[in-house]
Formats: structure tokens, sequence, C-alpha cells
């Protein structure tokens, strides 16, 4: 056998496989990006969120955040109030004391709770990602 | 062609791997309910939904339990204690006690008694024992100084199994500033002996961590006291780890345009004054719990001496003044949301 009928080890790489390589390389490091990274899930947050209300251990209603309204509630001890706007809900008054619940102020993330815990309401943001598994306070 | 066919096709697998697999996060149960007057989350990972289901009733009956024993001025166990206290003699608490109290009087030692469970009759001067207490005006000056100058410690309580006595008539127990904490701990315990290896316990802020979310850390956003329910910074939690915060904004009053908040300094038998928040991070929730109210109560001029006599590295420290101040160790830890203009860094770990 010659050494002719052996193949060649020539690599030839035209200009259109470096742009495929590349742009492989690119949507692979993009994907990566997009799908595991840090930022994911608050990119994600502010997607199809709602206000899930409670009284007591009882789902009263889900309101959207996209829905500027105020809500009034029955609670244990009388009327909450709450406010949604630019898509995002707090409290405006509660049937309390010293009113904790309303300087909680607005929230917005999936996964933000507040609650009135003499009034018995609270609300809590559902829907899309939450950034965070949890919050210390 | 072949080589190009073969690159092509494997950038494909690549891709539709990632895409397929994109969301680590697993199926996740949670459970919420109502405990020690406060919201406890518990979210589960990595089990079937009746072992998770299983383990959220084992637990909120537990600490449904404890908030009826613990509670000083419910009708358990404690209640009991303080009842008893005044008269100086021995007697027998119940048997469910003992953990948690010879807790609290190690930590009240070693927070030099800035966290002070003794100090429960100035929690009931200020009103603090209501849950919603109407915003009358503050104690008389004098009523609080009788019980300062009285000067109730935990080292004024006396125990020999579980027989107890104390030597101060003003000793009135709250274990508020430990019993989040210790029953945090204790469910932890409950979900490892039921095979749950990823979750988090959060009673009303104060967290454990096991495991991790999936393939990655759990995520843990530390709140900011300023602009109302924004965030200071977050943390990444991987095995096993409390995440703990006090501040002046969980419960307060205002009364005549002053606010009043629950965190009383023994030493004045005043709200605090000069700190806004303080998170800490250590494996020991319960501890981290009393270490969290004993920093409070230092603030910025003394948080230092006390993080290093409780043995805490992990510390983020928010002044009334708007500097925060940090533990080299939890400088490492947290991702701040703001370039703080003020940020002082303290190494805790040198002697």
């Amino acid at each position: 056998m010659s050494l002719r009928e052996f193949p060649t080890n020539k690599l030839s790489i035209s200009r259109a496989d470096i742009i495929l390589i590349l742009s492989v390389v690119c949507a692979i490091g993009f994907s990566y990006y997009y799908l595991w990274g840090k930022n994911r899930t608050i990119k994600n947050a502010d997607q199809n969120l709602s206000a899930r209300v409670y009284v007591g251990k009882n789902h009263i209603m889900d309101y959207p955040l996209s829905q500027a309204r105020t809500v009034d509630v029955a609670g244990i001890k009388g009327a909450s109030q709450l406010q949604i706007k630019n898509h995002a809900i707090r409290f405006t008054h509660s049937a309390c004391n010293n009113h904790v619940c309303v300087f909680s102020g607005w929230q917005k993330a999936s996964g933000d709770f507040a609650t009135c815990i003499p009034n018995g309401v609270s609300v809590e943001i559902v829907g899309g990602v939450a950034a965070y598994d949890a919050i210390s306070f | 062609m072949k080589k190009f066919i073969n690159f092509f096709f494997t950038s494909l697998l690549i891709l539709v791997t990632q895409f397929s697999s994109a969301n680590p996060d697993p199926v996740t149960y949670k459970h919420k309910f109502l405990a020690f007057g406060t919201y406890v989350e518990i979210v589960i990972n990595g089990v079937d939904e009746k072992t998770a289901q299983s383990a959220f009733r084992e637990i909120e009956e537990d600490y449904l339990y404890f908030h009826r024993t613990w509670d000083p001025w419910g009708q358990g166990a404690l209640r009991r204690i303080n009842t008893l206290f005044p008269g100086t003699v021995w007697f027998s608490m119940a048997p469910s006690m003992s953990d948690i109290m010879q807790r609290a009087q190690g930590y009240a030692e070693k927070s030099d008694h800035l966290f002070n469970p003794a100090i429960g009759k100035l929690i009931q001067l200020w009103g603090f024992h209501k849950m919603d207490k109407p915003p009358t005006a503050p104690p008389q000056a004098s009523d609080i100084l009788a019980l300062v100058k009285s000067n109730p410690r935990m080292s004024d309580v006396e125990t020999q199994g579980i027989r107890i006595r104390s030597k101060n008539a003003d000793v009135m127990i709250d274990l508020g500033g430990v019993a989040k904490g210790h029953a945090v701990d204790l469910g932890i315990e409950t979900l490892k002996r039921r095979g749950i290896k990823n979750a988090i316990i959060n009673a009303g802020g104060d967290l454990k961590c096991i495991g991790q979310q999936g393939t990655r850390p759990w995520r843990i956003a530390i709140r900011k006291p300023i602009e109302q329910m924004a965030q200071l910074g977050s943390v990444e939690v991987s095995g096993e780890e409390a995440v703990v915060t006090s501040g002046d904004y969980e419960r307060f009053y205002i009364h005549e345009g002053k606010r009043f908040h629950h965190i009383i300094d023994p030493r004045s038998g005043y709200p605090t004054t000069d700190t806004r928040s303080v998170t800490v991070l250590h494996k020991d929730t319960a501890l981290a719990d009393a270490a969290a109210t004993a920093l409070m109560v230092a603030g910025p001029k003394e948080w230092v001496r006390i993080a290093k006599r409780m043995g805490i590295i992990h510390v983020a420290l928010l002044a009334t003044d708007g500097q925060l101040y940090l533990s080299s160790a939890m400088r490492k830890r947290i991702t701040l949301h703001e370039t703080p203009k003020n940020i002082v860094v303290v190494n805790l770990e040198t002697p």
C-alpha cells in the first residue's frame, strides 16, 4: 500500500464554517445564560402576577396586578382595604391598632407577602417566577 | 461534509439538552400557617406530595404546641413558671421547658446579657406582650427605671434538672428572642428524620435551609427596612444554615408622631435607637435568633464585641444613620442590591 492511499489530515475550514462555529458557540453561551443564569427568574418575575387574598386560611380571591382597583376585605375585626396600582398592591387601611400592615408598603414581586395578623387578612403575590425562595425580615 | 454534519448535530444536541432541562427548580411544596404571632412557611422539594404534606401536618401541630407552651402570657408551661417565680422557692417546670430555658440562659451569658429574656416585665410594661397594642403613651419613666434598677437577668434563674427558681422577684421570662429560632431548628430535625433533604422553614423571617433548590443554592433575600419591602441584599445558601434578621419595623406603635418598637434595651428600659436591622447567618437558628436581638441592642458601638463573644462571624448591621456594617465573612456572602455609600467591613475572625 502506498502512502497516497491514506487520508490526509489537512483541515480545510472555509469562512462559512467559521461563521457557523461562532454562531453555534454564541447560541450555546446565550442560551446557557438565559436559561441558567442568576437573573433568569428576576427577568420573568413581573409576568402574569396576581394578588391572592386570604382571610385566615381561606382563599378569598385572586386579583390581577395589571388592573388598578381598590379591594375591600372583611376581616376578623373589621374591614381591610387593599389598593392595586402600577402592578403592585398594598394595605391602605385595616381594622387594627398599629397598622404595621399599612407600613409594610407595596408588594409587587412573585412570593411577596403582607399580612394584617390582628385582622386575619393576608395578601400574597402569585404567578411568574419568584426571584427568591424566602425572605428574612 | 461529514465533520460539518457531526459538528452541527453535536451543537444541536447541546442546545436541546439545555432547553429541555432549563427549569432547574424541581416540584416544590409549600405550606403556610400562623404560629408564634407570625406566619410560618415551610418549603420542601425532592420528595413526593404525600411525604411533604405529612411533614407539614407534623410541624404545624408541633409549632402550635410550642406556641402554647412557650407563650409567657398564655395558659401554658412558661406562664406557670412566671407565675411561680416571685416566691424564690424551688418548683418543677414542665420537662418540655428545660431545653429552651438552658439555651436561653447560655445565650444570655454569651451576649453579656444584651439578649435578656428575663425582662418580661419591661416588655409587658411597654405593652408588647399584646399582638396589637393600642397606641397609648409610653410607660412612666419611674416604672421603667424601677425595673432597670432591679436588673432581672437569666443569671438570677437557677435550675437543677427540671427544678427551677428565681432569686430576683422581677424576673419574668419572655422567650420571644429565641423561641422562633429554636422551633425552626426542631422543625428542621423533624424534616431530616423523615428523610427530607431539601427544605426551608421560615418563621416570620427567621429561617433555616437544608440542601438546595434543585441544582442551585437557595436564594434568600434580606429585607431592607428603610424602603419598605425592598431588599437590602441576598445570600445563597447550600446545605444547613440559618438566616435570621431582627429589625425595628416588625412590631411597633406610633404615639404623637414618635415610633416605639418592640426590641427593648435592658440597660435603659427603652426601645433601641441606633440600629434599624441586624442579619446573622449561623448553623444554629436559635443562637442566630438570640444574636440578632443582642446585636440590635449592642448597636454600632458594641456589635463587634458581642458578635465575637457569641461566636458569630456573619453579620450585617444597618444603623439608623444609614451606615452599613458588615463582617468580612458576610461581605463575601452577601450580594447587595445597591452600592452603599457608607459601608464598614470588620473582620470578626481575629481574636
